[in-house]
């Protein structure tokens, strides 16, 4: 409950510090909806050539692709600002103040930074995702659809620590843009169904480098009704990776020298 | 113009002291963006009940989007994305003002400095993936092909400048444009033809393209180095990038001298 309140907080003051930049609200909120319809636009190319990809029809890569935005738009807002202020934190010396709060650091510096501005895409990405589930042809069961959100809440999250894991480098190399780099970069990936890999991409896609298990392993526990070993699956990759997560942050924390680094 | 020569040789020693966060990045990519359009373009055409697209091998397709991706890393450096809005927030432009040369000459020839290494080391790293693993499937480009690449690339290069010159004068009245900056870079990947060959977009969407700034800036200088671009499509292609260059460079001037009379010198 305490770390409950503490993350109110957090909230209340993302949302006063976005209404302060109402333009930038506007371009934030215009660059995310070209976002989108770039994966709306590129499946629809795509299946303009062909029945199926991955032996998904063009109505389930809509979903799929809905999903990543959801899981996008979720990790923008709730994560995103915290990718580069944690490293200016970790030059500064600024982690200092973090560590002598009387809450978990990891909490604090990983959960503190809230971009209201992108809530907005949030709401425009579940609407195409309804949009995308309510003109689906098969059958979905409600309780189906509900777990398959409560997945992309965990992919959002999951998100965040895969990109946090690679930015604790900075703890031993001083910077970590190169790692976000490649990460922005390899997080593509995501935007592809799974089937479409084959062998050691595949494997490694869904488990150390989980990419596919960010959008594609929930869609795929939908059109299965409950698919409960891709359920499972997302699962163990996000508990996987919290244990890393904190571990690291340990380690990097012996590391960390205050002032500067 | 002495001076041009000075800054573009300045910002080119300047990369090349740090060589390794590119060759890092640009790697990562070619890797990343090849690995992923090789499994996609054969997932697609094994769909298609293994009937491909005509005039492209899945080689190719795979080459068109490295050749894109470079395209990006060329026309646009991480350490010239934002610098001219960051000039206006910081008062750094004050600086600037009081030289006796023109702010956006200035900035065009660190961006210069700055594209001409990340071509070199691009181009450098594709030849060798292609040389080795794709020459089977799409013959090493001719002289005609190269020709007509580094001019559309060099036109794309100035064209991309000034579009973000022009985004970035608005930091006069705008505490943070880079949402702009990255939705422009959005619509090439949308309408530039970064993701999929311009070629398999609807017919009407290409009418519509062709008058458009976006093709030049990805579509039709991978074309070109595929060997694909006819020359009455490249005329076309570099008349059409002129002249929005020309539209560009006019509203980005506008809009900095707009500006630049409200500025009050300690920042925006």
């Amino acid at each position: 409950m305490r770390y409950l309140r503490i993350y109110l907080n957090f909230m209340r003051f993302a949302a006063s510090r976005a209404m302060q930049f109402r333009a930038e609200l506007g371009f934030r909120i215009c660059m995310d909806v070209v976002f989108y319809a770039i994966f709306l636009g590129f499946y629809k190319i795509i299946y303009s050539h062909t029945p199926s990809l991955g032996g998904w029809t063009e109505e389930q890569a809509l979903i799929f692709v809905s999903g990543f935005m959801v899981v996008d738009a979720l990790q923008m807002t709730f994560f995103a600002d915290m990718y580069h202020s944690f490293q200016i934190l970790y030059r500064q010396g600024a982690l200092d103040h973090y560590l002598t709060k009387p809450i978990s650091s990891w909490f604090f510096v990983g959960f503190r930074y809230i971009n209201f501005a992108s809530l907005a895409n949030v709401l425009i990405s579940g609407s195409i995702l309804t949009w995308a589930i309510v003109h689906y042809q098969g059958t979905l069961h409600w309780w189906a659809i509900a777990v398959y959100i409560l997945l992309l809440i965990c992919a959002a999250f999951l998100y965040f620590l895969v990109l946090f894991s690679l930015l604790m480098v900075v703890f031993w190399w001083e910077n970590a843009d190169a790692m976000m780099a490649v990460y922005f970069e390899g997080v593509n990936f995501a935007s592809r169904p799974h089937h479409i890999f084959k062998g050691f991409v595949r494997g490694m896609l869904m488990t150390f480098v989980p990419f596919s298990v960010f959008a594609s392993v929930p869609a795929q526990a939908l059109f299965e009704q409950v698919g409960w070993m891709s359920v499972l699956h997302v699962l163990l990759v996000v508990l996987l990776f919290l244990g890393i997560n904190l571990t690291v942050w340990n380690f990097g924390l012996k590391r960390y020298a205050s002032s500067l680094g | 113009m002495k001076w041009f020569q000075s800054v573009l040789a300045g910002q080119i020693r300047l990369r090349l002291a740090y060589p390794w966060g590119f060759w890092m990045s640009l790697l990562a990519e070619l890797f990343i963006v090849g690995a992923m359009n090789w499994f996609l373009w054969n997932a697609v055409v094994d769909s298609r009940g293994g009937v491909g697209f005509e005039g492209y091998t899945t080689m190719t397709l795979v080459l068109y989007t490295m050749i894109t991706s470079i395209l990006r890393k060329v026309q646009v450096n991480s350490d010239q994305f934002a610098g001219m809005a960051e000039d206006i927030y910081t008062g750094a432009l004050n600086k600037y003002l009081v030289y006796p040369i023109p702010y956006f000459g200035f900035r065009f020839a660190m961006h210069l400095g700055s594209s001409l290494i990340s071509l070199c080391q691009s181009v450098m790293a594709l030849a060798l993936f292609w040389a080795i693993m794709a020459q089977g499937s799409q013959p090493l480009p001719g002289i005609g092909a190269m020709l007509q690449f580094l001019i559309l690339v060099f036109v794309s290069i100035a064209l991309r400048f000034v579009i973000n010159s022009a985004i970035q004068a608005t930091a006069f009245w705008f505490e943070q444009i880079w949402a702009l900056l990255v939705l422009f870079s959005f619509l090439i990947a949308l309408l530039g033809g970064q993701l999929i060959p311009l070629t398999l977009y609807p017919a009407w969407a290409q009418t519509i393209l062709a008058y458009t700034p976006f093709p030049i800036l990805a579509a039709l200088p991978a074309e070109a180095l595929l060997g694909k671009l006819l020359w009455g499509d490249f005329f076309w292609g570099l008349g059409i990038g002129g002249l929005w260059t020309l539209v560009f460079y006019g509203m980005g001037n506008l809009i900095f001298r707009m500006g630049v009379r409200n500025y009050s010198g300690i920042g925006a």
